[in-house]
């Protein structure tokens, strides 16, 4: 997609974006809902008609392509399942341009895929949500496309259901050799599937990169607010360290005596007789270990990671301090 | 004004009791109420003249002398019965949907029993509620047949007497307009009172199951005597009639007016349903679409049988066809009355599958092939119920038959009308039951999925 923009009304739900996807590759859309991400996903498809810009599929332009020809797959985020229809018939619906002999044989191949084989002449009411699911994606796989686009394919499912289904979609995904698209507003989930991830806010791509580009060097604050699981501690700038109650962070090329912002994770605060003090107000315990929320003499609170075995009580004061000098400064 | 607060009432209570009291067989109860649809109100009206009219049933077995039933007090009774099923069949399907936690969540509030009927129950079901009492509202403006039998005059019946005794077509048309208008101006206050209340679907967690207590008893008590005088009345005294008087005998050829009456309103039906098809596929949710839809339900239900009549044969004088004063005339205005009722069940069938047909067409079927095998397939339910509804009303159809039937043409209605217009009501009580009895397997049809079809006309506005 190039300078692509699409306005409804007054909104501009998607503004001059620029998005391209490899063959074979799983790229992820995250945002803030509202921010252009399924209509992103719908103009690739053609169920939306951009204002302007350029959208090439394989090559070609796909701009005055209508929906049908375009090749594209899509999973709802409803499913979308023809109700009247049986599942076999749901998947081999794109089968028409097949010969009928050869129907048969694909929709066997893509309901093995899905470990769906036995439940072929149900109808979708009668399978549960993570079937109907598969049955979804095994529809809009069923022709090949070039390009598969999931829109929240796992916001019906529960969150148990969701991480099983989520490694079974993304192996058949691989399997299958498509690129996709896929819309999340699970920002975890946009970080574990994906090949690359594309942030999105106000219509416009906020960061574009790998899931560890994301999540160890956000491109400001904002990005490192929204993929969250850390807090923002303010500092000074001074020497070229930012000085926080903490201790420092290297912050080369800033301007002396500048207010700045570090990204600080739970799992970058040690418990160190040397630290700041503060209190345990707060304790989240997820089996594997300990993440405690310390209230600064600041008034700050920060999140630090203890090992299951570590346990201190709420009330309790400890004294904090940053494992690393090494961690994001935001200007 | 006078029938609608009635069959507000009426209408509300039956559904609240069916609904929501501890009565069982819920089923048979909600058919046993709506079945007077089948009931042409100009038939309902005929029995009640035959049992209180002059030397009726009652005067006969009691020697009572009943007040006399022709007039307002007679015509507002009859319009009631026939049309307390649109308020019924609307609020008792709102009942149905609203989700038992709005209900269980007023309950442990501690609200009494009333408090939550007035507080949740019926804020929810207000829409449904005044569409049934817009339809039964618009009907009465528009009905001919019940009120020129109670001889009481109305619009319609002034229409109609303008065009057939005095051959005035200016004055008929002068008064045409005002019941147009008089139907227009109803639905746009109605719709301007309940405003659009598309919001207020929201999420549902499935049919509701609210707990009812009390013994049913009285409950079914009461909603026997209500069906026993909207459907019993009529049955008993159309057949008490026919059978217990011996100047009652069947007229020859009755088999032929049945036959005419099938006949032309199976081929009406028919033409409209696959007129109505192209429209209802038009993309969901289109500016276009939604004033259609509007337009519709405008036309649809505030122009009369009689003007509908009137302005088909005014078309048809001027167009060089030939079919002025032949059956296919008749068949033309009931085009013309219920096209847009066609359109409105259509369209409720069409509305549903818009993220369906997306999906087809990312599947790379050309739109037409996706009409053809998601969509079509999943309007015909509302379909075949669309046309059992126009076939249902064009078999009761009265004014516009009169006005357009060849001479010596007759269907079951303008028989009943002839009769009873010369005063032989008990001529009339077999075509009459005739129509009950062929009424019965088309609704029946249409009950399964009544209160889509019927379509309340507040919600899509």
């Amino acid at each position: 997609m190039t300078a692509v923009t699409k306005t409804f009304g007054d909104v501009a739900a998607v503004r001059d974006l620029d998005l391209t996807i490899m063959p074979g590759e799983v790229v992820t859309l995250i945002g803030p809902s509202g921010c252009g991400k399924t209509t992103t996903l719908r103009l690739v498809a053609g169920l939306e008609q951009p204002d302007s810009g350029e959208i090439r599929l394989g090559g070609n332009s796909a701009v005055r392509l209508p929906t049908e020809k375009r090749g594209v797959g899509f999973v709802f985020q409803d499913y979308a399942l023809f109700p009247h229809l049986t599942v076999r018939a749901n998947v081999g619906f794109g089968l028409h341009r097949l010969p009928r002999s050869q129907r048969r044989g694909v929709i066997d191949q893509t309901l093995r895929m899905v470990g769906l084989t036995n439940l072929g002449d149900k109808l979708p009411r009668e399978l549960s949500g993570g079937q109907q699911q598969r049955v979804a994606l095994a529809r809009a796989l069923a022709p090949r496309p070039g390009v598969l686009l999931l829109d929240e394919p796992f916001s019906n499912l529960d969150p148990e259901l969701r991480r099983h289904v989520r490694h079974e979609v993304l192996s058949i995904i691989r399997k299958s050799g498509s690129a996709a698209l896929w819309v999340t507003h699970d920002r975890d989930e946009g970080l574990i599937v994906a090949d690359r991830v594309v942030l999105m806010e106000n219509g416009s791509v906020r960061q574009a990169g790998s899931p560890s580009d994301l999540w160890n060097r956000p491109a400001d604050a904002w990005v490192a607010g929204f993929i969250g699981h850390g807090d923002l501690v303010a500092a000074r700038v001074s020497q070229g360290f930012a000085s926080t109650e903490l201790g420092p962070v290297a912050a080369p090329g800033l301007p002396e005596g500048s207010a700045v912002k570090v990204l600080v994770r739970p799992e970058d605060v040690i418990i160190d007789p040397k630290g700041a003090r503060g209190t345990v107000v707060r304790r989240h315990f997820s089996g594997s270990d300990n993440v405690y929320c310390v209230e600064l003499e600041s008034g700050g609170l920060l999140h630090c990671k203890q090992p299951s075995g570590v346990e201190i009580s709420r009330g309790t004061e400890v004294t904090v301090k940053l494992a690393s000098e090494a961690l994001p400064v935001f200007a | 004004m006078l029938v609608t607060i009635f069959v507000v009432v009426l209408g509300v209570s039956s559904a609240l009791l069916v609904e929501r009291s501890g009565l069982r067989h819920k089923s048979f109860w909600r058919i046993l109420m709506s079945l007077p649809l089948v009931v042409p109100p100009y038939v309902l009206a005929l029995s009640v003249i035959l049992v209180a009219g002059p030397r009726g049933l009652a005067e006969q077995a009691f020697s009572a002398t009943l007040p006399s039933p022709f007039g307002l007090w007679g015509s507002a009774f009859v319009l009631t019965m026939a049309t307390y099923p649109y308020v019924f069949l609307l609020t008792s399907a709102a009942l149905r949907s609203l989700d038992p936690s709005r209900e269980e969540a007023a309950k442990v509030s501690g609200r009494t029993a009333l408090s939550r009927f007035l507080l949740v129950i019926f804020p929810a079901i207000k829409p449904a509620v005044a569409g049934g009492a817009l339809l039964a509202a618009l009907y009465c403006i528009s009905d001919f047949g019940a009120v020129a039998v109670m001889r009481y005059n109305t619009l319609t019946v002034a229409v109609y007497e303008q065009i057939t005794a005095r051959y005035d077509r200016a004055g008929a048309a002068v008064l045409s307009l005002v019941l147009i208008a008089l139907g227009a101006t109803v639905t746009l206050t109605q719709s301007r009172l309940v405003g659009d209340r598309h919001a207020e679907e929201g999420v549902r967690r499935g049919d509701a199951n609210v707990q009812s207590r009390g013994s049913g008893f009285p409950a079914a008590g009461g909603l026997a005597f209500v069906g026993l005088v909207a459907l019993g009345l009529p049955l008993f005294s159309l057949a008490w009639w026919i059978f217990t008087q011996p100047g009652v005998r069947v007229e020859d050829g009755t088999g032929r007016f049945a036959l005419n009456a099938v006949v032309t309103s199976a081929i009406a039906a028919t033409i409209i349903v696959l007129v109505a098809i192209p429209p209802a596929l038009m993309a969901e949710g289109s500016r276009l679409r939604r004033l259609m839809v509007r337009g519709m339900i405008l036309i649809g239900y505030s122009v009369p049988g009689v003007v509908a009549g009137l302005a088909t044969a005014m078309i048809l004088l001027q167009l060089p066809l030939p079919l002025y004063a032949t059956a296919g005339a008749v068949v033309a205005a009931y085009l013309v009355r219920f096209l847009p009722q066609g359109l409105l069940a259509a369209e409720a069938g069409g509305g549903a599958p818009g993220p369906l047909t997306e999906a087809g067409l990312t599947l790379g079927r050309r739109p037409l092939a996706v009409a053809a095998r998601v969509t079509l397939p999943l309007m015909r339910p509302h379909l075949i119920a669309g046309w059992a509804l126009i076939f249902l009303s064009c078999l009761k159809e009265l004014p516009a038959t009169l006005l357009l039937r060849p001479p010596g043409f007759e269907t079951l209605a303008t028989r009943i009308w002839v009769h009873s217009s010369q005063g032989s009501f008990g001529r009339a009580a077999v075509p009459a039951l005739i129509l009950i009895l062929l009424a019965a397997p088309p609704l029946a049809l249409l009950l399964r999925r009544g209160n889509i079809v019927l379509g309340n006309p507040t919600k899509s506005s």
